[in-house]
């Protein structure tokens, strides 16, 4: 049930009502049909949501982790499924999430959680073409802020999920209007600041404000709300490293060919974009990146597959 | 860098598809009595038809709907304002897309006319083939209905500056 009320809250008339004090908070309509649809679809999974809370927490335990994914007897057979894959190089067969956890890790079996857990919150809609398009351009997000950590610094398994979870604010419009934004995404050929102006000219607010607000409602911790809301303009939160390197990622994900609308080929991977996009970094971190482009474009590409592959059959 | 347009045009273009878009996408050149072209768009499906308007009124323009023929010319009955440009649906409940256009042209001779629709070539619309007439099949890009409206409307070779 709702998952998109706090603890303290209950729906009255559509609105989250705050027990205690009565108060509703007053919904907009664009984000109410968000809290409507939301709540009649089967959510997030639970346990995804959890192991994403368990990130904003200092001592986490192979026990927290292992003990949150077996919750979900589905989620677990997927985790399990997905960790005995070539992609993960594990010698022998994985039987139980312990086991996984203990071999690949809190941050990367986490990441993985989340990765299943957002895709089965797609559900069906993963049919549409535009919304294939969302997830791979997630995917590819997700590991390319994960090779950009693998090369200037940071966790790579936290820099995954969080570039997993960038366009949460997607995933929610595709949800709250199925039909209408997988139509708006194949139909805009557009992109930036003029197709997030024509998200809220059609929608009542764009991806990241829907991120942002998705984020809260799901009690992620504050990284992953920033990173939904403001990874098209960091600068307006006071960027974090984070926050920085999704951004980036977003926008290397773009100059890959990973977009959400049609893209026309060949795909134009112009060096004075990447450049611009790169300039985010300092300019340290910027050498580094910009000097092993290719490797991280082919590593990234190779992910995107792998991932893809997982997921098949 | 645009995909082709899916068109079938009943005339020669005054410019070249690209030249359409880039204008096009700049904003709608006034009407000649001023003001932003008017449009009705006629489509039955409603998350498209909010998806073209959001389009249309982004470029500039402003635009009346309709859900179907027969709705179409209640709303230009209650309209005072003339529509410069109707967009249409070809297959609709109760008045299609063609049918629309023949009751339309009694009332306003040369009008111009964009006809949308999920085939290829629609033999009622093969038909409708005055100068002032276009077709897009669905689905369609915005840069390729922006491109179709200017030209239509006779804006895409005009220098004047987006409204």
């Amino acid at each position: 049930m709702p998952i998109l009320l706090t603890e303290a809250e209950v729906e009255i008339n559509g609105h989250a009502t705050d027990l205690a004090t009565g108060v509703s908070r007053v919904t907009p309509p664009a984000k109410a049909r968000l809290l409507r649809r939301n709540c009649e679809l089967p959510p997030i999974p639970s346990v995804a949501v959890n192991l994403l809370g368990l990130l904003a927490k200092d001592d986490v335990g192979l026990g927290d982790v292992s003990d949150t994914i077996s919750a979900d007897a589905t989620i677990a057979a997927e985790v399990l499924r997905a960790a005995n894959t070539a992609y993960y190089g594990i010698r022998g067969e994985v039987t139980n999430i312990r086991h996984a956890t203990t071999l690949l890790g809190i941050a990367r079996i986490r990441a993985l959680a989340a990765t299943i857990g957002l895709r089965r919150y797609l559900g069906q809609a993963l049919r549409l073409p535009a919304v294939q398009r969302c997830w791979r351009h997630n995917i590819a997000c997700a590991a390319t802020a994960e090779q950009i950590a693998l090369r200037i610094g940071g966790n790579p398994a936290d820099a995954y999920t969080a570039g997993l979870l960038h366009d949460i604010g997607r995933m929610a419009l595709i949800v709250a209007h199925p039909k209408q934004y997988p139509a708006f995404l194949d139909a805009a050929d557009t992109r930036g600041v003029e197709l997030l102006q024509l998200e809220r000219n059609l929608l009542g607010m764009d991806h990241c404000e829907a991120g942002q607000w998705f984020a809260q409602q799901l009690l992620l911790p504050q990284v992953f709300q920033d990173v939904a809301g403001h990874h098209h303009n960091p600068d307006a939160v006071g960027p974090t490293d984070m926050l920085t390197r999704v951004s980036v990622a977003c926008q290397l994900a773009e100059w890959m060919g990973y977009w959400v609308t049609p893209v026309p080929e060949p795909v134009d991977q112009d060096p004075a974009q990447l450049d611009r996009v790169a300039h985010a970094l300092p300019l340290a971190q910027r050498v580094t990146l910009l000097s092993e482009i290719a490797d991280l474009v082919a590593d990234v590409g190779e992910q995107v597959r792998a991932t893809e592959s997982m997921f098949e059959g | 860098m645009h995909p082709p347009l899916p068109t079938s045009r009943k005339r020669p273009p005054a410019v070249t598809p690209r030249l359409a878009v880039s204008r096009a996408a700049r904003g709608a050149a006034p009407r000649p009595g001023g003001g932003p072209p008017r449009i009705l768009l006629v489509e039955d499906d409603p998350s498209l038809r909010a998806v073209f308007v959001n389009f249309l009124r982004h470029a500039g323009y402003e635009v009346v709907e309709a859900e179907d023929g027969a709705d179409a010319l209640t709303v230009l009955d209650r309209e005072h304002t003339p529509v410069d440009l109707v967009v249409t649906d070809v297959v609709m409940p109760h008045t299609g897309g063609p049918a629309l256009v023949e009751r339309l042209r009694t009332r306003r001779p040369g009008i111009p006319v964009l006809y949308l629709s999920g085939y290829a070539v629609d033999t009622e619309v093969a038909d409708d083939a005055t100068a002032d007439t276009a077709h897009l099949q669905k689905p369609l890009t915005r840069s390729a209905l922006l491109a179709e409206v200017a030209a239509l409307l006779g804006h895409a070779g005009s220098p004047g500056p987006p409204a």
